[in-house]
Order: structure tokens, then C-alpha cells, then sequence
């Protein structure tokens, strides 16, 4: 039952007075229809002519049903780049016009926003098992951007985690603390852990939201690598003040602090294609738009009341939690009666991109099984708004069009072979139709690469060329940029076409966090592009048993990447690289070239966790008297068990190493625990395991103070340790009088 | 009081007082071979622990506070279509 926005969520009254007069509210729902209705006649008229096009000039030998197979996947992959193509023009026409006059932000004027009363809200990251440093520097960046602003009292910070490893979860708590105390932001950052990891991060934000929901009007959901300026926060806040039918406002998160090649590619495609494409679908789905998961702002009572999501109840795939949970959750608030917004005008909304293909790769394939279980949510799913099923039917494509154009490439491969057949005279198989076959090509090229040119064309329409290292620059980038493309998508083509059947045959996918700033190592490469380097091989190999050279010539560009993948790979996947390119003054972006304050505070490494003294997370909770106090603070008071006495005793002979993941969780959880090792660690003799770290932080302190200190360390003789200055005065017991 | 005898006593508790995040300058030092030399006067030998209980009473080790990790639960709950909260 589809309910309306509720009373309380009405217009917030605004502050001051002489705020400017709003436009008066615009019905988008006609506008809508006849955008995406125009959008399905240029996209279907196009595909069908290129269909009738491909039947005029298919070769007659190949048979019926094979012409037939082939027109039919033809048609389906042609109608799906159409539709990004169109998008793209949609956007780029939108953008020259100055902007979509339907879209939120052009309803208000800025001083009637700026005059809206805030509300609470809180600033959610969930996190599992990433970089800890990395992600609160980026959450401290975003902190000081509220502080700056001044409006920091209606906004709460949670870290939402669900890391199972011990060694990066005490690292997250130690972490928290001391930027609880960096930013004087105790009552306002707050940490949580589930012990339960139900339903991935989706369960997540739900816990956050059973336990805390009801303290916030918004939400804002941040992913570990995401980055918000201030002045967006404050915005996306008060147009949600101001638009009660509002349930989300999704931003469109620019890439940026990229280091490696491939990363530096992923963020100037970002910078200069993606705006168009964003402005393109946020024209187009209007208030029917889809939610990305971060980066924008939930409104919590809608949120809490209609998006619950429940177990999926089909066969293999599709049962069990869903795991890409936000296009649904946009379906079910859209089903509510709410509307979502894409607002690509709202600036200062960040993303990271993988470093590498493998991470990227790795990314898919989670996804890939995510958005091929929409397909029971399609079939199950009642009350869904049109608009909503197509996004949901578009993510499922995004991976099912590798099979499809696996199968069609392939079909193509076969069909064009015969050219090498007797009984076709000309060494070009359609040359009967050359004219039409030219023209399908171009068309078909005009597709791929009409978005890139207009991403182009839109920047220097705007004169902002030189933000991006000026023309030259700028188009040497987009080539490059465009070669890297062809040289990727068969391999990621066969990545994906390995995720569909991995998902279809329901192998489960385990997430053990995200890579977010390693290279690319050969052996990582190598493992993960090894199947292509097989099937190219043994393609070649079977072109070659056959005689057919026209079949090794169509073949070139689909086996020459699989072939160079790994080297591809690695050498995209260093930093060395993308410093290189970034030297030449090569993908640019204004972000790269200039970053705003938000983007040099997530950057600027100052370290949060104290000195780890070559001890582990682990060690350190259990020896260094503050860490200690700290996760003791943190954990929960436990009855006593023998199997923990067990645990307790285990660590203490052999140390930590010795136990696995499960057993250190338990014990590093456990109040009384972590004060029984505590305590048995500092009376440990001094051969034991315990006594050995123990000297070692001896040792430590005394190199890293420069020999101020006189000890009997065993494991250092006086002899060997530098003595300088006034520290060759020893102070040790033996020359004092300690009576 | 051996000195030699003490030493690893003393050296447990330097260990352990710049485990704490103090430096150790010849003031931490003074304190500690007071320290020492209480646990020797009581007769309990190098006993670390009964050191480490006397910390407190002879040095001044920063207290560091631990903020609230989360704030006062306010439960609600999630609504599951068709029947939402």
C-alpha cells in the first residue's frame, strides 16, 4: 500500500527574513513521459534500422538460423549503447541549455535555501575490513568541512563497521579515539561494530538505523572512500528541508585522488564524460532516479518505514539477502510514493576509483551478482514504478551484455570466416552491400564514441580546456583514454562473462575489503588473466588448424588485449605510471590540478594511530597500557568460559599468531579478557613469548629516543648501541642508589 | 638493595611506563627507581605486578578518556512492504 509523505516532513519554515521567492512547484511527471518516450523512439528507431541494415548485408551462406541469432543479439546490444549514447546527448543538450529548469536545485533560489533551518543528520560511513587511516582521513575531511561552515552542531558522524579481522577492527577503534580527540568531536563521532554481520552493508545501515534512526530527520550515506564538501551537505540537507515528497538526493560523485594509471584514466573519464551522462539520466528519470548506495542523503522515516528488505525467497541466486541493495531501495521508495532525485548539479561530491583492473574486476564481480538478483525483484517485486524496473533491468544488462556480446562476437567471427571459403569470390564478405555495411559501422562507432566527443565538445564549449591542461591536452587525454578503453573491454568483457556464470551457478562471493591504493603485482595479474591468455591461445591455435587467416584477422582485436592483459594490467596498475602521464601534464582534471580543501585534508597524511613500536594491533591491545584501556572501554563484559580461560592461556605461551580469527575475536571483545592478558603479559618472564615483545619495546624506545636510556637489554649489548652525546651518561640502576 | 639484582624490575617498568606514552627523560627514570625501590622495601622482590600496581601512586601517567562510542539507543524499526511500520 503506497503511502504519501508524511505530515511531519512538511516544508521547514525558514530562518530569516527576506528570503527569495521559489519557483512555483513544476509537474515533471508529463515532462518525464515525453523525455523517455522521445528516448525510446530514437533508441528503438535507430536499432531497428540498424537491424534491417545487418539483414540487408548478412552473408547468405551462414544460414537462417545463424543470421537470424546473430540480427536478434545485434539488435539487443545495439539498443543498449543507444540508450547510453542518447543519455549522453540528452545531457549534453541539457547542459548547453543552462541546466534542467524541472531539476530541485533550479526550484529554489539560493537565499531561500540558504535561509532554511537545518535539521539532524547524521553522516553514516559503513566500513568492512578497509584502509583505517585512509577512511577517517577522509571523514575528518569532511568533519572540518561542517566545522567550517559553522553548522557542525546539527550533524553526527558514525563509523557503521562490519570488519571481522581483529588486526584492522582494534585498528578502527584505536583510530576512532584519537580523532574523537584530534577533533574535540566527542558526542558527535561515534563508532560501532556489528558482531552480526547479517545482510551485508545494507543489514548494516539497517542496525544503525533500529538502533539510532530515530534520532535524525537525513541520513547521509559516505562509503570509505567517499568525499563531501560542506557546502553540499548543507544543501542536500536543505532541499530535503524544503522537498518533503523527497525521499533521496543522490549526488554524482566525481573520481579523484587517483595515483595509478588505471585509476588516473577511470577519474578523467569521470571528469569529462560523466557529467553528461549523469545530467542525461537525472533529465530523464526525473524524480523516478536511482539511489548508488553513497553519496547521498536518505530520508530516514520514509527510509525506515518502506525500504526494509526482505530475504530473497527464490532458487540458488536468487535467495538469500540482496547485495545490491540501493537501486532497490530507490524502487521501494519510489513504490512509497516518495521520489528520487539525481542532482548532478550539486559540486563537491567525491569517489575513488580501484587502483587497479583486478580490484575493479574483483568489484564486478560482486556486483555482477547483485544486480543479475534484481531479476527475481523484477519478477516478484509488486507496485514498482516503470522507471524503476528499467534501472533495475539496465544494471542487469550492464553485466549480461558480456555474455551476449561474447556469443556475438563469436557468431560474427564464424559468419565472417567464411569469407575464406571457395565459393566466395570477394576476400570481403559483405561487399555486396559495402555501402550499407560502412555505414551500419559508422553508426555503430557513432554510438561508442559520439559520447566521448561530446564530453569534449561540452568542455570546450565552456572554455574550461584549460583546466584539464589545455586543448591539446585535453583531446591527447580522451585518446589515450579511448585506446586503454579498447584495450580493456575484451578483458573485461570475459571477467564479467566469468562473474555472470560464477552468479548463475549461485558460487558465493566473499568481500574482504576493498584494495583503495595498492599496485598491481604480476602474480595478481597473471592469476587473474590467465584464462584469457588460454582461450586466445587455443582461438589462434584452432585458426590456425583450420586455415582460415581471415578468422585470425577478425580475431585480432579481441585476442591481442587477452593476450597483453597481464602486462596491461601491471603496467596500469602502477603509480609510477599515472605519475608519468600526470608530468606530461596527460588526464588531467581540475580536481588533480587544483584540489579544493576537502580533497587536500583527505589527502594530507597525518597519522592517527600512535607509534605501533613493531607490534601488531593485536599485541599492542594487549601490551600497551592506553590501547588496552581503550578496547577494554570497548568491549563487552562477558561471563567467564573455560574455553576463554583456554584461549587466554594459549595466548600467553604462544601469542596471538597462534590463534585464529574467531579466538582473537572473541578474546579482544571480551572486557575481562583483554585485562587478564593485560596484566599476565607485563609479569611475563623474560623468555617468554610476552617477554621477548616486551624487550623488543624496550629496544624500540631506546633507537627511537637515540640512547638516552641504559639497560641490560639482553638482546642489545652496550657495545652495540650508538652512544652520543649526553646520552653516553648511563642512568641505569647500577650507578644509583636505589636504598 | 642489589642494584644489579633489581635491574630487571626496573627495566620491566621503564618498558612498561613508556608503553604508557611517556618519554623517558631521567625525571620518568628518577621515578621509576623509586618505584623499585618501594617494591623492594615491601620484600616482594622484582614482583612486576605488585610494580605495576604502584604505578599510579608514583608517576603521573596522562589519563586519556574514552568518549562514548555510540549514543543512547532510541530503538525503532523497519518497515517491510506490504505491511510497512
Amino acid at each position: 500500500m503506497a503511502t504519501g509523505p508524511m505530515l511531519d516532513n512538511q516544508p521547514a519554515k525558514e530562518e530569516g527574513s527576506g528570503a527569495g521567492e521559489d519557483l512555483p512547484a513544476l509537474r515533471w511527471r508529463p515532462a518525464a513521459w515525453f523525455r523517455r518516450s522521445l528516448l525510446a523512439a530514437l533508441v528503438l528507431g535507430q536499432t531497428a534500422a540498424a537491424a534491417v541494415a545487418l539483414t540487408l548485408i548478412m552473408p547468405l551462406e551462414s544460414g537462417y538460423l545463424l543470421n537470424a541469432l546473430l540480427i536478434s543479439l545485434f539488435a539487443l546490444l545495439h539498443g543498449w549503447i543507444a540508450v547510453g549514447c542518447w543519455t549522453a546527448i540528452f545531457g549534453f543538450v541539457i547542459r548547453r541549455k543552462g541546466g534542467d529548469r524541472y531539476s530541485l536545485a533550479r526550484r529554489h533560489t539560493e537565499e531561500s535555501l540558504a535561509a532554511t533551518a537545518l535539521a539532524p543528520t547524521a553522516v553514516v560511513v559503513p566500513v568492512c575490513n578497509e584502509p583505517v587511516e585512509r577512511t577517517l582521513a577522509g571523514l575528518r575531511a569532511v568533519y572540518r568541512e561542517l566545522e567550517h561552515q559553522g553548522r557542525l552542531q546539527h550533524f553526527d558522524f558514525y563509523i557503521l563497521s562490519d570488519t571481522r579481522n581483529p588486526e584492522v577492527w582494534l585498528a578502527e577503534q584505536a583510530a576512532w579515539h584519537a580523532l574523537s580527540q584530534e577533533l574535540d568531536a566527542g558526542g558527535r563521532l561515534f563508532y560501532r561494530r556489528r558482531t552480526v554481520n547479517l545482510n551485508y552493508k545494507s543489514g548494516n545501515i539497517a542496525d544503525f538505523l533500529r538502533r539510532w534512526g530515530r534520532r535524525y530527520r537525513y541520513m547521509v550515506v559516505l562509503d570509505a572512500d567517499s568525499l563531501m564538501g560542506g557546502k553540499t551537505l548543507l544543501r542536500l540537507v536543505q532541499l530535503m528541508q524544503r522537498e518533503p515528497g523527497v525521499g533521496i538526493i543522490q549526488t554524482s560523485p566525481l573520481v579523484v585522488r587517483s595515483q595509478t594509471l588505471f585509476a588516473r584514466l577511470q577519474q578523467f573519464a569521470s571528469r569529462v564524460y560523466s557529467p553528461l551522462f549523469a545530467s542525461g539520466l537525472a533529465a530523464i528519470q526525473m524524480g523516478d532516479a536511482a539511489y548508488w548506495g553513497h553519496n547521498a542523503i536518505v530520508r530516514v522515516d520514509a527510509f525506515m518505514k518502506h525500504c526494509g528488505l526482505r530475504k530473497l525467497t527464490g532458487p540458488g541466486l536468487f535467495g538469500g539477502p540482496v547485495i545490491s541493495h540501493d537501486f532497490v531501495e530507490a524502487a521501494y521508495m519510489g513504490r512509497a510514493g516518495y521520489e528520487v532525485w539525481l542532482e548532478p548539479s550539486l559540486q563537491q561530491s567525491y569517489e575513488e576509483s580501484p587502483p587497479t583492473l583486478e580490484d575493479e574486476l574483483i568489484r564486478d564481480h560482486r556486483w555482477a551478482r547483485g544486480n543479475l538478483q534484481h531479476f527475481w525483484l523484477l519478477i516478484t517485486a509488486p507496485g514498482l514504478r516503470f522507471a524503476h524496473r528499467m534501472a533495475l533491468v539496465n544494471g542487469i544488462m550492464s553485466y549480461l551484455a558480456s555474455p551476449l556480446w561474447l556469443l556475438f562476437v563469436l557468431l560474427t567471427m564464424t559468419t565472417a570466416s567464411h569469407g575464406a571459403q571457395p565459393e566466395t569470390t570477394a576476400p570481403f564478405p559483405f561487399v555486396d552491400g559495402a555501402p550499407l555495411a560502412i555505414g551500419l559501422g559508422l553508426s555503430t562507432l557513432g554510438l561508442l564514441f559520439l559520447p566521448r566527443l561530446l564530453g569534449i565538445a561540452d568542455i570546450l564549449a565552456t572554455r574550461q580546456s584549460m583546466l584539464f591542461g589545455g586543448t591539446g591536452r585535453l583531446i591527447i587525454s580522451a585518446v589515450v583514454e579511448t585506446l586503454v578503453s579498447l584495450l580493456l573491454a575484451p578483458v573485461k568483457m570475459l571477467a564479467h562473462n566469468r562473474s555472470v556464470v560464477c552468479a548463475l551457478l549461485n558460487l558465493p562471493v566473499h568481500w574482504a575489503g576493498q584494495n583503495r591504493h595498492r599496485e598491481s603485482g604480476w602474480t595478481a595479474a597473471l592469476s587473474e588473466h590467465r584464462t584469457g591468455v588460454v582461450l586466445a591461445l587455443c582461438w589462434c591455435g584452432m585458426a590456425v588448424w583450420i586455415g582460415s587467416p581471415l578468422l585470425m584477422l577478425w580475431s585480432l582485436p579481441v585476442i591481442l588485449p587477452l593476450l597483453m592483459a597481464a602486462p596491461t594490467s601491471v603496467a596500469l596498475g602502477r603509480q609510477a605510471s599515472g605519475l608519468a602521464f600526470a608530468n606530461a601534464g596527460l588526464l588531467t582534471t581540475p580536481e588533480s590540478r587544483k584540489p579544493l580543501p576537502v580533497i587536500q585534508n583527505a589527502g594530507a597524511e597525518i597519522p592517527l594511530l600512535p607509534d605501533s613500536r613493531g607490534l601488531s594491533n593485536i599485541q599492542q591491545a594487549i601490551l600497551s597500557p592506553p590501547m588496552n584501556a581503550l578496547h577494554r572501554q570497548m568491549a563487552r563484559i562477558r561471563p567467564d568460559k573455560p574455553s576463554t580461560a583456554a584461549i587466554i592461556g594459549h595466548c600467553l605461551k604462544h601469542g596471538p599468531e597462534q590463534l585464529d580469527n574467531r579466538q582473537l575475536n572473541l578474546l579482544c571483545r571480551d572486557r575481562q579478557a583483554l585485562a587478564s592478558l593485560h596484566t599476565a603479559a607485563w609479569q611475563a618472564n623474560r623468555d617468554s613469548y610476552w617477554g621477548d615483545r616486551i624487550a623488543s619495546l624496550t629496544a624500540y624506545t631506546r633507537l627511537s629516543i637515540g640512547e638516552r636510556l641504559e639497560t641490560t637489554d639482553r638482546h642489545h649489548a652496550a657495545s652495540q648501541r650508538p652512544v652520543c652525546g649526553a646520552a653516553a651518561s648511563p642512568l641505569s640502576l647500577d650507578t644509583v642508589d636505589c636504598g | 638493595m642489589n642494584a644489579q639484582q633489581h635491574q630487571p624490575l626496573f627495566e620491566r617498568v621503564l618498558a612498561y611506563l613508556s608503553a604508557c606514552g611517556l618519554t623517558p627523560s631521567p625525571e620518568l627514570q628518577r621515578q621509576a627507581r623509586a618505584l623499585v625501590s618501594a617494591v623492594v622495601s615491601e620484600g616482594r622482590g622484582n614482583d612486576i605486578g605488585r610494580a605495576l600496581e604502584l604505578v599510579p601512586a608514583y608517576v603521573d601517567i596522562p589519563a586519556s578518556s574514552v568518549p562514548r562510542a555510540a549514543p543512547r539507543v532510541e530503538r525503532g524499526s523497519i518497515g517491510y512492504w506490504p505491511n510497512a511500520r
